[in-house]
Order: C-alpha cells, then structure tokens, then sequence
C-alpha cells in the first residue's frame, strides 16, 4: 500500500508499527543518502550497506523522533554518524575529529540572498573540486547546496554551533575556490 | 535505481524476519533520564569541591597571604588545592562532554558551555561555602565521625611550618611582638609557644585572638612575621 503524508507523519506511523510508512520514507531517503555518502566517502564502495545500517539504526530508533521537528535532519544525523565512523576506521587525519573553530563562539549570519546569488557558481567549482576538499568542508558544502539545509539545521545534523556551520562554510568556499583555480 | 530496490529490500527483510525490532520510547526516556542524572551528579560534585576548596581556604586562613605582598602570594600559590582544583576542572570538561547531547549545549559554542559551567558552578560552589555545610562536616571529621571524606576535612588543619606559616592563639601581647600558642594538634616540631616580632602593618591584636601568620626565624623560639591575620572572632 502506498502512505502518502509529511515525513514526519510516516514517523509518527512507523513507531505505531507501519511497515508501509516506513518503506515510503525509505524511498524518500535512499537515493538521497547515497548521493551523501558518496560525496562524503568518494572513495568507499560500500555506500549501499552502510546506506541499509542507516536505515536499520532509523527504524530501530524511531521512538527517539520528536514529530513536532523535521524529519530529514534526524536522518542525516544518523547518516552523518554512520559515516563519521567509516571515516574514523579508515582514518589519516585524526584533527578531522576536533575543530577548534567548536571551540571559539563565531557570530551567525546567514543570507539567503548570498546563497541564491552563489549558488551557481558555486556548483561548478563544487563539480570541479569537491573531492580536493577534506571530509568535514566536503560535507558542510554538500549539506548547504546539494541537500538545501539551513545553518541550524545543519548545527542539528553536525551537532556543531550555528556560528561553525558559518564559519566551516566560508573557510570550504574560499579552499574551493583555491583549489579550483590552482 | 536497481541499487535502492535491493538497499529497501534488504532493510524490509530484516525487519519481517524479526531480527530487528523499534525499541521502545520507555528505553529513550530512561537513557535521556540517565544523562541528566549524571549531568546533575557530575554539577553537584563540582559545586562541592569548588565550595570545599573556597571554604578549606578560608578556614585555614590562607586567604590572609593574598594581602601579604609577593610572598604571601607565592606562599599561596604554594598552598593551593591544585589537585582538588584540576579534579574539579576534569568533572567540568566531563559535564560538557555530557550535555553535548542536548540542542541549547551544542548549538552554542565549547568554551561557552564550559564557562557557563564554571560560573554556574562557582556562583552555587560560593553560596553553598557560607552556609553550615563544610563547617558541620569538618566537625564531624575532627571527631572522627566523617567515613570517606574524614581525611580530606582534616587536611584543612595540617600544619604548613615549612612553607613559613602558622595559626595560633595569641596569649600575650607586648610593645612589638606577641606571643604565639600553636595550636593544629599535630604534634610536630612546630608545636609550643612561640614569640612573633610584629610587622608593621598588624592589625590590632588582643589576648585570645586567633591569628594567621607568615613568618621568617629570627632565632631559637623567635619568629619574625612578614604578615598577620586574625580570624574573625566565631559565633
């Protein structure tokens, strides 16, 4: 049967035991998480399974939704969890895991014009240079053009400060734009 | 496209064969429960162990040495709880380790969090300092009626001779010196009476006055104090 309704909705009906809803929200999600992983692991052939643990840890976790939020968030928290811990397995760069810049408060500004403005641009030198960039500016950049999050929800997802979220994506833009034109 | 099917497939089948259930709300409510019981547990040992050390200095009367020039200073530097002090530094790195789980803690940035924690535990460490609280326990440790934290109490009155200070009754006072009756019970070389040549800067003292002293020898039973500080008279 097909569910149709509000991702959140489908949550809500999952965690009452609806095996369809939860098959529509996976639906929803797995090409998305897969064009995830693969932009944050470019070089990992195993999206597809961890893709599939996502999934499982969601399902398993569903209780854990708050409705009254969004829902996508939730999911790529858990997707980011999921492939952090890749990263960490195969990890050579251990600084990866601790930013200073968590540690310092920044001022948050966001301009929705900016962004409408940079967009593309910035997704051709996103075409050309995403892989150059390190896992933590690959992602911030994938998560605010591809996936169209806003700064706090971007905080939710990397469990980071909303000033961060800012100042990671200025300093992933500025990397981009050196590595493209070198 | 072939790739999803079979990602959906593969969940879908785990979840009919059984192998993996939706855990219950009642497991996310007792581990969130369990975060914030330790959270609390974590803040109230902070807030202890600041007050301890804001009362264990007072107390002693190392808080005299800050108004005693450098040297009271160094003296004090030299005196300081710094282990308590790390210890305390450790439960406040691992209480903001313990609320990055919660939005209003992550969302803001670490040294934020962490100097939250310390002002929220410093200000309640402060007020809890000047109630009963340690007094009663410091009692209840000079009668050896304190398990565990007896010792800790006691520490407090240890003797600290060879840092060139002393607590003592005055039981004379003279023209420019005052006689001194050590008094923190340990029975050690720095027990007795002893005459203390006053510095200019004393303040007035009388027979029965407590006091605080930071001293140089000026000979046998002769002491020569860079400092004095008289405790206040207690209730």
């Amino acid at each position: 049967m097909a569910c149709s309704g509000s991702d959140e909705e489908l949550a809500r009906l999952v965690g009452q035991g609806d095996e369809a809803a939860f098959a529509e929200l996976m639906d929803r999600y797995t090409g998305k998480l897969l064009r995830y992983g693969r932009r944050l692991l470019p070089h990992e052939d195993n999206i597809g399974d961890i893709v599939q643990d996502v999934f499982i840890t969601v399902y398993r976790n569903i209780q854990d939704f708050d409705t009254t939020r969004r829902f996508s968030p939730w999911i790529y928290r858990i997707a980011h969890n999921a492939f952090v811990d890749v990263i960490r397995k195969q990890a050579k760069d251990p600084l990866f895991y601790f930013d200073f810049d968590r540690v310092i408060p920044h001022p948050v500004y966001e301009d929705p014009v900016d962004r409408e403005k940079e967009s593309e641009e910035m997704r051709v030198l996103i075409t050309k240079g995403l892989e150059t960039l390190s896992p933590s500016y690959r992602e911030v950049i994938d998560l605010y053009y591809f996936e169209d999050f806003s700064y706090k929800e971007i905080a939710d997802i990397l469990h980071i400060p909303i000033g961060t979220v800012g100042i990671r994506l200025n300093r992933a833009r500025a990397a981009l734009k050196k590595a493209v034109s070198e | 496209m072939d790739n999803e099917h079979s990602i959906q497939k593969k969940v879908l089948e785990r979840i009919r064969s059984g192998k993996v259930r939706v855990r219950p709300r009642a497991y996310f409510v007792l581990r969130l429960a369990s975060i914030i019981a330790v959270a609390l547990a974590v803040l109230v040992i902070s807030v202890f162990v600041v007050s301890f050390v804001i009362f264990s200095i007072h107390e002693s009367g190392e808080q005299f040495l800050l108004g005693f020039g450098g040297r009271g200073i160094l003296t004090f530097l030299r005196l300081f709880p710094w282990f308590i002090l790390f210890f305390d530094v450790g439960l406040i790195i691992l209480l903001g380790w313990l609320i990055q789980e919660f939005r209003f803690a992550y969302r803001v940035s670490l040294a934020s969090v962490l100097a939250g924690i310390v002002i929220v535990s410093t200000l309640l460490g402060s007020l809890v300092a000047v109630t009963p609280f340690h007094s009663d326990l410091l009692e209840r440790a000079d009668h050896e009626a304190l398990p565990l934290l007896g010792g800790l109490y006691k520490s407090i009155h240890d003797s600290h001779a060879e840092e060139g200070v002393f607590r003592g009754t005055v039981i004379s006072v003279g023209e420019n010196e005052i006689l001194v009756a050590h008094e923190d019970n340990d029975r050690d070389a720095d027990d007795g009476v002893h005459r203390v040549l006053l510095p200019k800067d004393s303040p007035p003292l009388s027979v029965g006055d407590r006091v605080y002293v930071l001293f140089s020898s000026a000979g046998e039973e002769l002491y020569e104090a860079h400092g004095i500080g008289r405790f206040p008279d207690r209730q």
